[in-house]
């Protein structure tokens, strides 16, 4: 097994030399040169020589990518060529605020797609099943920005249970409670976004899985059908899940770009869209080279974890 | 076994339900017991929604977007700002004078200001401000203004109070261009060598209306007040300037009280007619929206193929088709905004006149005329301008493509010499001395996107700054506007209004002053009724 686990991450290895090949290839081809982040317009060629020369951007291409990664590695993300801030340090404050949006809704979609996913699969054709099915089918064509929008309208301004802006109430920042009701509203789009595509693919991993020798055998000692559902049939539907949620892992940073914009949270999100709009190419290339990454992290992690959860692929590595 | 499992399964989601629908009863209860504890007393924060994020790099020498801008505002002063030739609002200056031969300035300083931090203010800052601007290292925003003919401004230290300004040459637009520069402490900067990038930066230290507080990320930036202010301790405690990306939210929130203040779009405007809470405040900012033609491209460099473009345009129906009302804008005929000192209409208005036009693009030999005309593709209005002015050309015969770009690449393209786009939409908030637009129109100029050049112009413009006598420069600014706007290279739209939508209940906007890109001249004078 752990052979296989090292095999794994040694490909994952090239995968993200090759990533970071491509996101620094953009970025040489963007129509931007990466000094214009640290100068302005009227330094003199004199001072803009001097600060090329400070971070090696007077170097051949292959050099400045080694100077790149390194600065990558170190944490070294370059500054914005609007604001002139350093990525890094705006990242460490806005990821961690995506992260508290997109995980609860995650999970809470993860939980209630499984249930209704082996409900509607149990029943397939029957009234349950048409509802889930059906609902799920309007749910993947709803786009995410018009729902949040019909929710702020109704819950936030009609009914006016939910504040509709932010994270906080401006002077209770440090509340909980002003945080969880803040949250209540974008974690419901979110769930409501993450969840048809589960659902279906959960329902259709259940309807799989019921045709298998393994049903028939428990039936045919006279288990009950909804004891089978959840003993037997979840275990083996999860499996292909472990898969999806491993490769949702980019979510955590891109999962709420348009949600976050229609409630003004302070992640990711914003300072993506803000980004594009200002063509501050050297952000968006940073937040692109990340959740690439995290994508061939995300398999990698949903390798493994398949390979410890299920004893049948731990010989394949060998 | 297997129905011992359901059973824990089940109690366990019907408490996750239960947990969840207790939380959000309970949020309920929270938020209005709030709603009710705000109504019951005045509010002591003003919250400001703006649809950017100005950072937490801002400072005096190198911020130069609106909303960094207007953070500026909040938190330092100038000596003075420069509105009108008769309308000079003295902040850090008690008065500024010229010499009889316009060649030195004088700046008399107040000698009540505190830093925030509580240092007292000295002509000290105000050398060291204008030294650090000069400075060609730092991208000062207004270092190209205080260069006189390639000779820069010199700023003297007279006494503690009293600093002089020598101009190498007279220019009268020096008033104006002394001014409006925002004074940063000294003894907090002195030896910073990379002013845009310094960490000083992330805590300002000002002599404004309003301390800084506190700067979220792509959240809010938060201001408290300063009850030394030199002017008055402000009336309003806080001040919160919040981002918010999406104008429909925005909008949501500003109906609901979430936020006081937003600047809307003319769209949006009808949803406020009926308000009870939140009023309407359209103001000038001395912008001017065009249609200008880039005259590195063949097709449009006959004046007559311009004029006849000019002659099928019609301005009102551009007009009301992007800014909805005449509440919102008024036709722009001159290069210069209404409030500009010297503006004319007696210009070249060239009446829509389809007729004429066709005769002039006959004589000039075009037919079946093909052009591009290169817009902000996001920007809402321009594209119902792009889509009006498409209209009107073709009643004209001529064939209009809309070349809709991104805001920036657009930009890009002005700034080089191309064929594109034959002509393009845009807008600018310039000063108010007309030399201050003589960037745009000067031959080869920084700013000059039309590649225009007309050496009249150009020597007008060189004898308008310099001229003493009120009178002559008056008759050199006229004659200006009307050979511009003659050469049709340029046609005035629109000067239009920013609708700034805020709270009923805030009094006081009157003598705050709704300025250009700043919104309120001193924050200090709101306050809730």
């Amino acid at each position: 097994m752990f052979k296989y686990i090292f095999k794994r991450i040694m490909q994952a290895i090239p995968m993200l030399v090759i990533i970071s090949i491509i996101c620094f290839g953009l970025i040489q081809l963007a129509p931007y040169d990466a000094v214009d982040a640290m100068t302005t317009p009227n330094m003199s060629e004199k001072t803009v020589e001097l600060i090329k020369a400070r971070y090696g951007l007077d170097q051949p291409a292959y050099m400045q990518y080694f100077y790149w990664v390194k600065g990558i590695l170190s944490g070294e993300w370059g500054y914005s060529i609007v604001t002139h801030e350093s990525i890094s340090k705006d990242l460490s404050v806005r990821i961690p605020n995506t992260i508290i949006l997109v995980l609860p809704a995650y999970f809470i979609a993860l939980v209630l797609s499984v249930i209704l996913g082996l409900i509607a699969g149990a029943r397939k054709g029957k009234l349950a099943d048409k509802i889930i099915d059906g609902l799920s089918s309007f749910g993947i064509a709803i786009p995410s920005f018009w729902m949040a929008m019909v929710l702020i309208f109704i819950f936030g301004y009609q009914l006016n249970l939910f504040p509709i802006l932010g994270m906080h109430t401006i002077g209770s920042e440090g509340s909980f409670s002003d945080l969880f009701i803040h949250l209540v509203l974008p974690t419901t789009v979110l769930t409501l976004s993450f969840m048809p595509e589960l659902v279906r693919y959960v329902r259709s991993s259940t309807i799989g899985q019921l045709s298998e020798d393994y049903v028939m055998v428990q039936q045919a000692y006279g288990a009950p059908s909804i004891g089978i559902l959840f003993n037997h049939v979840l275990r083996n539907v999860l499996l292909p899940v472990i898969t999806i949620v491993g490769m949702s892992l980019p979510m955590l940073v891109t999962g709420a770009v348009v949600t976050e914009t229609v409630f003004g949270w302070p992640g990711i999100g914003t300072y993506f869209v803000k980004s594009i709009q200002g063509f501050d190419y050297p952000i968006i290339m940073a937040i692109m080279l990340l959740s690439s990454s995290l994508v061939i992290i995300g398999n990698l992690l949903s390798d493994i974890l398949y390979c410890i959860v299920d004893p049948r692929i731990k010989g394949m590595g060998e | 076994m297997g129905r011992k499992n359901v059973n824990i399964l089940i109690v366990i989601l019907v408490s996750f339900f239960l947990l969840l629908a207790g939380c959000s009863s309970k949020s309920t209860e929270n938020a209005s017991s709030k709603d009710k504890a705000d109504g019951a007393k005045t509010p002591d924060t003003f919250i400001y929604g703006i649809d950017g994020d100005p950072g937490n790099a801002v400072n005096v020498i190198s911020t130069g977007d609106r909303y960094g801008l207007m953070e500026i505002k909040t938190i330092y002063s100038p000596l003075y700002m420069y509105n009108g030739k008769d309308n000079v609002e003295y902040f850090l200056a008690e008065s500024m004078t010229a010499s009889e031969d316009f060649l030195t300035y004088t700046a008399k300083l107040r000698k009540d200001v505190k830093w925030h931090d509580g240092e007292a203010f000295t002509a000290d800052d105000v050398v060291y401000t204008y030294e650090q601007m000069l400075k060609e290292e730092n991208g000062g925003w207004a270092r190209s203004q205080l260069i006189f003919n390639n000779q820069p401004v010199k700023v003297e230290k007279v006494d503690d109070y009293t600093v002089k300004f020598t101009l190498p040459e007279v220019s009268m637009g020096a008033f104006e261009a002394l001014g409006n520069i925002f004074i940063m402490p000294k003894h907090v900067y002195e030896g910073e060598t990379n002013i845009a990038n310094s960490p000083k930066n992330a805590t300002p230290v000002g002599t404004g209306p309003y301390k800084f507080k506190e700067y979220k990320a792509g959240e809010s930036v938060t201001f408290e007040a300063n009850q030394d202010y030199f002017l008055g301790a402000p009336k309003i405690a806080n001040v919160v300037y919040r981002i918010i990306m999406d104008a429909n939210t925005a909008t949501m929130a500003l109906q609901k009280g979430e936020i006081n203040a937003f600047a809307i779009q003319p769209s949006d405007a009808t949803k406020f007619k009926d308000s009870k809470n939140v009023s309407l405040k359209p103001y000038d900012e001395g912008r001017v929206g065009y249609l200008a033609f880039n005259l590195s491209s063949k097709a449009v460099q006959s004046k007559e193929v311009r004029q006849a473009i000019a002659y099928s345009l019609n301005r009102d129906e551009i007009n009301t088709a992007s800014y909805v009302s005449s509440d919102y804008y008024v036709n722009a005929y001159s290069i210069l905004p209404e409030k500009a000192t010297y503006y004319t209409d007696n210009v070249e208005k060239f009446k829509t006149d389809t007729k004429k036009s066709k005769e002039l693009l006959a004589s000039a030999g075009a037919s079946d005329l093909k052009l591009k005309l290169g817009f902000t593709a996001n920007n809402p209005i321009q594209q119902k301008q792009a889509a009006v002015i498409q209209q009107n050309l073709q009643a004209a015969g001529i064939t209009v493509e809309l070349v809709g770009m991104d805001g920036t690449a657009l930009s890009q393209k002005m700034q080089s010499v191309h064929t594109d786009f034959d002509m393009y939409l845009g807008g600018y908030i310039m000063g108010i001395d007309p030399d201050t637009f003589n960037s745009l129109f000067v031959t080869d100029s920084t700013a000059n996107y039309m590649h225009y050049s007309n050496p009249k112009v150009d020597e007008l413009f060189n004898q308008g700054r310099v001229e003493k006598d009120d009178a002559k420069r008056e008759a050199i600014y006229e004659e200006i506007q009307q050979i511009i706007i003659e050469d049709a290279a340029f046609y005035p739209l629109v000067t239009n209004k920013r609708i700034l939508a805020i709270d009923s209940r805030i009094k006081g906007i009157e003598e705050a002053g709704l300025v250009p890109v700043y919104t309120f001249e001193d924050m200090s004078k709101l306050s809730y009724e």
